[in-house]
């Protein structure tokens, strides 16, 4: 069965709705200046608190109304948007590094280096990661920069374990007894043989953090850990609606369910790719043994 | 040693698999008979569809893609084909049983052995207690299971390859089928262990006049364990006799390329013959004989129709165009 | 037949420490995969090593390939210990000793182009240059039956068969001196293990290799082999040239052995000396000949006394106290 058409198949249950979510992230994160109607930190205490379109009293230029200093909501959705994705994917670039270098490692050479390698896990993970961000952040002071480093750092592990587990299994493989006996070094065997057999779990994993390292930025955000007002942030925003929730309720809403949205995209995009990249798929019936 | 009466008769079976990638034949128009106490062999290689015809028979063909989608299997008259899953309960495990390859898949790993056994011999009688206790042993002592006693409360994992079979097999005792398939049953095990399972199951068929269905690629066991055999390729029976004329009378060129091809114990050869090309891709069948492509017998006419299932002798079908000449 | 011996392997042993670590805790098991082995792989030949599961069979190819490190004994290569090679000794050794192994599927990596598959050992061993590379991996595609075209393909698009020739194709492309043949048809098709072993000894024919062949399937070690040696429990048990072991085997495992194995002629029915229970674990059994409570000809002594492996005939030896 030819490779083209096993692809083939697989396009065709694409899942549409979290492909498009993802699409207008990244527009809206590129393109933010000229989708935009305004400015994201333009006050207008005027135009405060104006309620969204679609109900009575609502106009056109404020699509999703404005926030108590008059900000328009939609601008600064779309502009948040670039601060999640920035964030989400150099996170992810991060802890994903860390955490394939430690995972190969880990799983490879078994002995001690693992169980150093996992102790440091199961310590990271014992300590609840709100902790961990609450006491960098404090030592390296709230911006942009800082969250992702942090959220790098806490985030490694997830890779790391489920990169381990991967390698234990591909070890197993002859081709890479096969290997040995060529005389591959360990870092060609690494690289050429084990590597390449995680990165499909890699890549589906990453789709996956994505999401859940959207939400710990936000999260960092709300708490006031993260991007510093006026930057734009889905987090912040949710901070500042928090009060306004009882009669202002658009000022937290959409920019949670911009989260829900996008994390929802990322879910369904990682779903379709896992089973797109799983090899098992081949075995359709090759020859039932 | 079998009867004549005919308990099982299938009749132009058609298993598909309906996947992403098309459809896959599994099995094409099968049609054979089983005879009370009769040991009958199923032989093939990997796509056969032997396997899938010992699941057809007892139902448990998987779905969603898989689904029989013509043909009767008449056991005692009752067509199994029409009955339900719940109907099909009543046969699976009591008339019908079935041995597979692992019996690590078929032995609950929860459970210990003497509770697998006793649950099986529950089924067909009402036994509790210490009663139930003396039926298990009495279970295992039959597959040779010795020191049964302190083996009852041994859970599969600590057993060996041979034990769970053999552990399989005592519960299929239990449950006094009519019909035992076993599906490549001794195809993991060591070979001083697969004589072993081989003799018990043949005291068991001696014993309670049980049917076997035997299942394997292995021409040896067949050769040694079988009265009738059935010749699968590609889905299609491409031959069926007794095993004295499948083995020293055969005309389909499959079967006599297969059994050409097999290193003789006792007789050392120069160069083995072989059949040339590939198994078959169940994806891409050709039209006609599926054999075609590797059959050094072909014709024009194999190429886009496939041959009817003739006669050469008692018992002896084949479907090949050219059997005449072989 | 016999030529100079390219392999000596002198008193082998390998064993393996499973649960804790250390020696002196409780929990250790000591597995004593290889306990003892002599024997020797002269050039050209087919040394059969068959056995069923547990012998230490795989081991010993795996101890010879230098995956395990032996526990004891000394591995001789051309005269020269492997076990303490320098850098340079151990590359040059991987150029001629090389292994075709048992699990088609497994042994390819699915990410790598088989043309790339099989240039791999030239390259870590900087052999040739890029193109004259490619053009001996076009050979050698043709040499084991494949056509050169289709280096650029990925192994799912092969069959068993055609991977296994793919992984000899690869085994042969530092001309090797030795081959560690690990039940290399096993996993196959029955109607393709003859073509496979129909090209195995072409090959050894046309490039004088030595081979090592490990499989439980007695028939086709009888087809191939010029010396075989029957395991059991991590010790050698028989070992003769091909043709005695088959026609007089001595030893009560081999005459067991060989009546178990069904042969596919119903004119031919044997009996089969069917041996009571199971292979014993190989956990460190107490002295006595580790066959005696399975063996039909056992007897008191066979308790006492771990029988040797000695020469009862020439050229056929045996190890059992029975048998002088």
């Amino acid at each position: 069965m030819p490779r083209s058409s096993r692809i083939w198949v697989h396009m065709k249950n694409a899942p549409l709705g979290g492909l498009t979510i993802l699409f207008l992230l990244v527009m809206a994160a590129l393109f933010a200046e000229f989708i935009a109607p305004h400015s994201p930190i333009d006050q207008d205490i005027t135009q405060a608190l104006k309620v969204p379109f679609f109900l009575k009293g609502g106009t056109l230029s404020h699509l999703l109304g404005t926030d108590e200093l008059g900000r328009d909501i939609l601008s600064r959705i779309i502009f948040g948007a670039r601060i999640s994705l920035v964030v989400g994917f150099i996170a992810v670039a991060i802890s994903g590094f860390i955490g394939t270098c430690l995972g190969l490692i880990s799983g490879y050479f078994g002995g001690k280096i693992d169980s150093i390698i996992m102790r440091v896990v199961d310590v990271q993970l014992s300590m609840p990661y709100i902790l961990i961000a609450l006491a960098l952040i404090g030592a390296l002071g709230p911006s942009l920069r800082n969250i992702i480093i942090v959220i790098g750092i806490t985030s490694w592990v997830d890779y790391g374990r489920v990169i381990r587990g991967e390698v234990l299994s591909v070890k197993e493989n002859e081709f890479v007894d096969l290997a040995k006996i060529a005389g591959c070094s360990t870092y060609r065997i690494l690289l050429k043989h084990i590597f390449p057999s995680v990165v499909n779990s890699l890549i589906v994993l990453g789709t996956l953090m994505l999401g859940r390292i959207i939400i710990f930025e936000a999260a960092l955000s709300f708490l006031g850990l993260g991007v510093q007002p006026p930057t734009p942030s889905w987090g912040i925003m949710l901070a500042d609606g928090r009060q306004y929730l009882t009669y202002a309720w658009w000022l937290a809403t959409f920019p949670g369910l911009a989260i829900m949205l996008v994390v929802l995209g990322t879910n369904l995009v990682g779903d379709w790719l896992r089973d797109m990249l799983d090899p098992r798929q081949r075995a359709v019936v090759r020859g039932k043994r | 040693m079998s009867g004549e009466e005919k308990i099982l008769e299938v009749k132009n079976l058609k298993t598909y698999f309906f996947t992403n990638m098309g459809v896959v034949k599994a099995v094409d128009g099968g049609s054979f008979h089983l005879k009370k106490g009769q040991s009958l062999g199923i032989v093939g290689e990997s796509g056969s569809g032997k396997s899938v015809t010992s699941l057809s028979i007892l139902r448990l063909v998987p779905k969603p893609a898989g689904r029989i989608v013509e043909g009767k299997i008449l056991y005692r008259g009752e067509d199994l084909v029409k009955k339900s899953q719940k109907e099909m309960r009543q046969y699976r495990g009591k008339k019908l049983f079935m041995i597979s390859q692992d019996p690590m898949t078929s032995l609950n790993p929860v459970f210990n052995i003497g509770n697998q056994i006793g649950e099986a011999i529950r089924r067909r009688q009402n036994v509790k207690g210490n009663d139930l206790r003396e039926k298990i042993i009495e279970m295992l002592k039959l597959v040779h299971i010795r020191s049964s006693e302190n083996l009852i409360h041994a859970y599969p994992h600590q057993f060996s390859g041979g034990m769970k079979q053999r552990a399989m097999i005592s519960m299929a005792l239990a449950c006094q089928p009519e019909i035992l398939i076993a599906d490549e049953p001794t195809t993991a095990l060591d070979v001083t262990i697969q004589a072993q399972i081989l003799k018990l199951m043949e005291e068991i068929r001696q014993k309670y006049n049980t049917s076997i269905i035997l299942i394997t690629h292995d021409l040896g066991v067949i050769a040694k364990f079988c009265e009738y055999i059935l010749v699968m390729y590609a889905g299609k029976i491409v031959e069926r006799a007794d095993v004295k004329t499948l083995f020293k009378g055969n005309k389909h060129p499959y079967t006599r390329g297969l059994i050409n091809s097999l290193p003789h114990l006792g007789k050392k050869q120069q160069r083995l013959s072989s059949i040339r090309g590939q198994p078959p891709d169940l994806l891409n069948l050709p039209a006609g004989c599926p054999f075609e492509p590797r059959c050094d017998y072909s014709i024009e006419r194999c190429s886009h129709e496939y041959p009817p299932t003739e006669s050469a002798g008692k018992g002896h079908l084949i479907s090949c165009w050219r059997w005449r000449e072989i | 037949m016999k030529g100079e011996a390219i392999l000596e392997a002198k008193n082998i042993k390998k064993y393996f420490l499973m649960g804790k670590e250390g020696i002196f805790s409780k929990k250790a098991r000591m597995i004593k995969a290889v306990d003892g082995i002599n024997f020797s792989l002269y050039k050209g030949q087919t040394f059969g090593l068959v056995g069923e599961s547990g012998c230490g069979k795989s081991t010993i190819g795996r101890c010879i390939l230098r995956l395990y490190r032996i526990t004891d004994g000394e591995m001789l290569f051309q005269g020269k210990n492997i076990d303490i090679f320098d850098g340079k000794e151990k590359m040059q050794y991987h150029r001629d000793v090389q292994a075709v192994f048992q699990d088609p599927y497994g042994s390819l990596n699915p990410r790598m182009r088989v043309g790339e598959f099989i240039e791999e050992p030239m390259l870590v061993h900087g052999i040739l240059n890029s193109r004259g590379r490619r053009e001996r991996v076009k050979k050698l595609l043709e040499v084991v039956g494949l056509s050169a075209d289709q280096a650029r393909r990925f192994p799912h698009e092969f069959s068993g068969g055609q991977r296994q020739r793919i992984c000899i194709a690869r085994a042969l492309s530092l001309n090797p001196k030795l081959l560690i043949l690990d039940e290399p048809v096993s996993a196959l098709d029955v109607s393709i293990r003859a073509q496979i072993l129909n090209l195995l000894m072409d090959l050894q024919e046309e490039f004088g290799l030595t081979y090592l062949f490990i499989s439980h399937d007695l028939s086709v070690v009888e087809h191939i082999s010029d010396l075989v040696a029957v395991m059991y429990l991590a010790k050698i048990v028989e070992m003769a040239p091909c043709e005695r072991i088959f026609k007089n085997p001595l030893h009560p495992y081999t005459q067991a052995l060989l009546s178990a194995i069904p042969v596919p002629d119903p004119e031919l029915a044997q009996e089969a000396i069917i041996l009571e229970g199971d292979i014993t674990d190989p956990i460190t059994l107490e002295k006595g000949c580790p066959f005696r409570n399975r063996c039909f000809n056992a007897s008191e002594e066979c308790t006492e006394k771990e029988p040797k492996l000695i020469e009862v005939e020439p050229n056929h030896l045996v190890a059992c106290l029975k048998i002088r």
